[in-house]
């Protein structure tokens, strides 16, 4: 899937992408750039413009200004079927319909791929059966999507926006109404998608210590604008997440990954032991 | 591996919509026999094939056998079954496409828009009455797709069509045109029954005409609705995440609503307003055989078209001589039946 010149090259381009709901400006000039393979963690408190963002590169909204490149391609001329072969996504909080199966879910995914009148054939077939064993449903194909658990129902999902077989795929707070076993999962196998299948994914996420476990990237957005983005240990600094959150943390690190932790300050209190956590870095 | 996950599923759709299709077919031959003169089984058959090009069958049916099936019966079974099968199929795109189960085919104002064409035609121009059925159909249809246009322009926004505010206005619409309506007839009692029976709806009057007259909006547009049923499974995971896999939302509704009505009006111009085919035989097939629009939309138009043709024989056999309207027969029978729907387990 990736020649060379665009193996270079960024896979998802956002370059300063306005967006308004009259009068009240959400994106004030947004602009990032994504790898082919990179698993990219979009973080920032509720209404910082995460879900507006990702309508906007869905095409669900039109940005007043700027644009959305798929592999160097413009994507503000495409259609929706073509759209939707360069862009894959999960919504936030993604509807269950009633009546439907698990393969019928993911085989819904191969409408963009299927004309009007046009039956799935043994190709497409082949390709949800694939998706649904890389994220390991296949034993649930045959039950109605309703009665699937939160993280069964995610994974769904994600063979759905997986036969859409797009280079570039949005998950918008995938992880949030999951257990923490799920949550693992969900993170592991985005993570997974990248690395075997070297598409692009970007994650918009509450949890900032889930994002830099599994993220390769994150980008920190706050007011329509993206403030930092860069590497977890970079860009989850206290310094940061008390000017977009507000909050008074304390930044830890994994004692496994030497992933960044992030923990709220106890107020007056010293640590008894710190090594319990490995390194605290505390950089107010 | 791939088949064991989806290659019996197709067969199975196939296998039950042709014995669906058999099951309409059976019905309407069997209910074409019953009546004031009854005909047995072998000269409705025989008398049915014999008029197929490239068919000839000498038989000893009586010559007045032929005429009432050919000049009564059977233009009436046919206007039952492609109207029952019309009502059905909008009402089940009419659900997928407001993701709703209350949604009916009159949902958007087409009944109180045909209802009050007709009511104009019967107390004011009943003397226009003409050739092809006269002036009532062509006010039926023209008042129900004008009530749909009134409840879409003001639905409409720059950037697409709000499903909710459609329904709301639809519902404005429908209250208005209904409102009218009761005001003509409360001002000019002595034409009331006619027009409460045609409200009501029925075949009594059904013609072959009549059917060569709906199956230009019939067949294509059942077509354009087959065509969506993909989309439609899309559709009902919300306008979002439906556009994210490549649907496009505002053109699918539009397109759905504007042919669900059209085929809605062509059925109601004729047959008058008969309600709960629409919204029972989309539920029935749901419930028995799951969602999939690629099955429900054909089947749910067998059920509506076999449910109807039923329905009307029991409107021209329970009170014989009398007619009833087969708008109460399909209340009487559907209500209790889907009643007893919902106590089931849905699948």
């Amino acid at each position: 899937m990736t020649s060379p010149a665009v193996a270079t090259s960024a896979r998802l381009a956002l370059d300063g992408l306005h967006f308004a709901y009259g009068d009240e400006p959400v994106l004030r000039g947004v602009s990032l750039a994504a790898k082919p393979g990179e698993l990219v963690g979009v973080l920032g408190p509720n209404g910082c413009g995460k879900t507006t963002l990702f309508k906007l590169v869905i095409g669900s909204l039109k940005p007043a200004a700027g644009r959305v490149d798929v592999d160097g391609a413009d994507l503000s001329g495409l259609g929706p079927g073509e759209r939707a072969r360069c862009v894959a996504a999960v919504p936030q909080d993604p509807v269950a319909p009633v009546g439907f199966t698990a393969a019928d879910l993911v085989m819904m995914g191969r409408n963009p791929h299927l004309g009007l009148l046009e039956f799935e054939g043994e190709q497409d077939r082949a390709i949800a059966v694939d998706a649904m064993k890389s994220t390991d449903i296949i034993e649930l194909a045959h039950r109605p999507v309703s009665t699937l658990s939160g993280g069964e129902r995610q994974r769904v999902f994600v063979a759905m926006a997986l036969v859409q077989r797009a280079p570039v795929m949005l998950l918008d707070e995938p992880t949030s109404n999951l257990d923490l076993a799920a949550q693992a999962t969900v993170m592991a196998l985005l993570q997974r998608l990248c690395r075997e299948r070297d598409d692009t994914v970007l994650v918009a996420m509450h949890d900032l210590t889930l994002a830099a476990q599994w993220c390769d990237r994150l980008v920190l957005m706050h007011k329509g604008k993206v403030r930092t983005q860069g590497p977890p240990d970079e860009v989850l600094t206290a310094a940061n997440v008390a000017a977009v959150y507000g909050a008074d943390v304390v930044i830890a690190h994994h004692p496994q990954t030497g992933a960044p932790v992030v923990l709220p300050r106890a107020a007056g209190k010293t640590p008894s032991n710190p090594c319990v956590f490995g390194t605290v870095s505390d950089e107010r | 591996m791939p088949g064991s996950v989806y290659g019996v599923v197709r067969r199975r759709v196939a296998v039950r919509l042709a014995v669906g299709a058999a099951a309409v077919l059976v019905i309407a031959v069997l209910a074409a026999g019953v009546g004031a003169v009854a005909i047995p089984l072998d000269d409705t058959v025989a008398i049915a094939l014999d008029r197929l090009p490239g068919v000839s069958i000498d038989g000893d049916w009586p010559a007045s056998g032929e005429t009432i099936l050919w000049k009564l019966r059977f233009p009436r079974i046919v206007m039952a079954g492609l109207v029952g099968g019309v009502l059905a199929l909008s009402g089940a795109a009419f659900q997928g496409l407001f993701r709703n189960p209350l949604a009916d085919p009159y949902l958007v104002g087409v009944a109180s828009g045909a209802g009050l064409g007709a009511a104009v035609v019967f107390l004011t121009g009943s003397s226009l009455f003409a050739v092809g059925g006269g002036l009532l159909p062509i006010a039926a249809f023209a008042g129900a797709l004008a009530a749909v246009a009134i409840a879409y322009l003001v639905a409409r926004r720059s950037d697409g069509l709000p499903l909710t505010t459609l329904i709301l206005a639809g519902v404005a619409v429908s209250a208005l045109a209904g409102a009218v309506t009761s005001l003509l007839m409360i001002r000019s009692d002595p034409s009331l029954r006619p027009l409460l029976s045609w409200l009501l709806g029925g075949f009594s009057g059904a013609r072959w005409n009549h059917a060569w007259l709906i199956l230009p909006y019939v067949v294509p547009g059942a077509v354009v609705l087959l065509a969506y049923a993909r989309v439609l499974n899309v559709m009902q995971l919300g306008d979002d995440h439906a556009r994210a896999a490549g649907v496009n939302v505002e053109r699918t509704k539009i397109v759905l609503l504007g042919v669900a009505s059209l085929l809605t009006a062509a059925a109601v111009a004729f047959s008058g307003v008969i309600g709960f085919v629409g919204l029972v035989a989309p539920h029935v097939v749901r419930r028995i055989w799951g969602a999939d629009h690629r099955f429900l939309l054909p089947m749910s138009a067998l059920v509506g078209a076999g449910f109807l043709i039923l329905a009307d024989l029991g409107a021209r056999t329970l009170a014989s001589p009398a007619e009833l309207p087969v708008g109460i027969i399909t209340a009487f029978a559907g209500a209790p039946f889907f009643l007893f729907l919902l106590t089931r387990k849905a699948r």
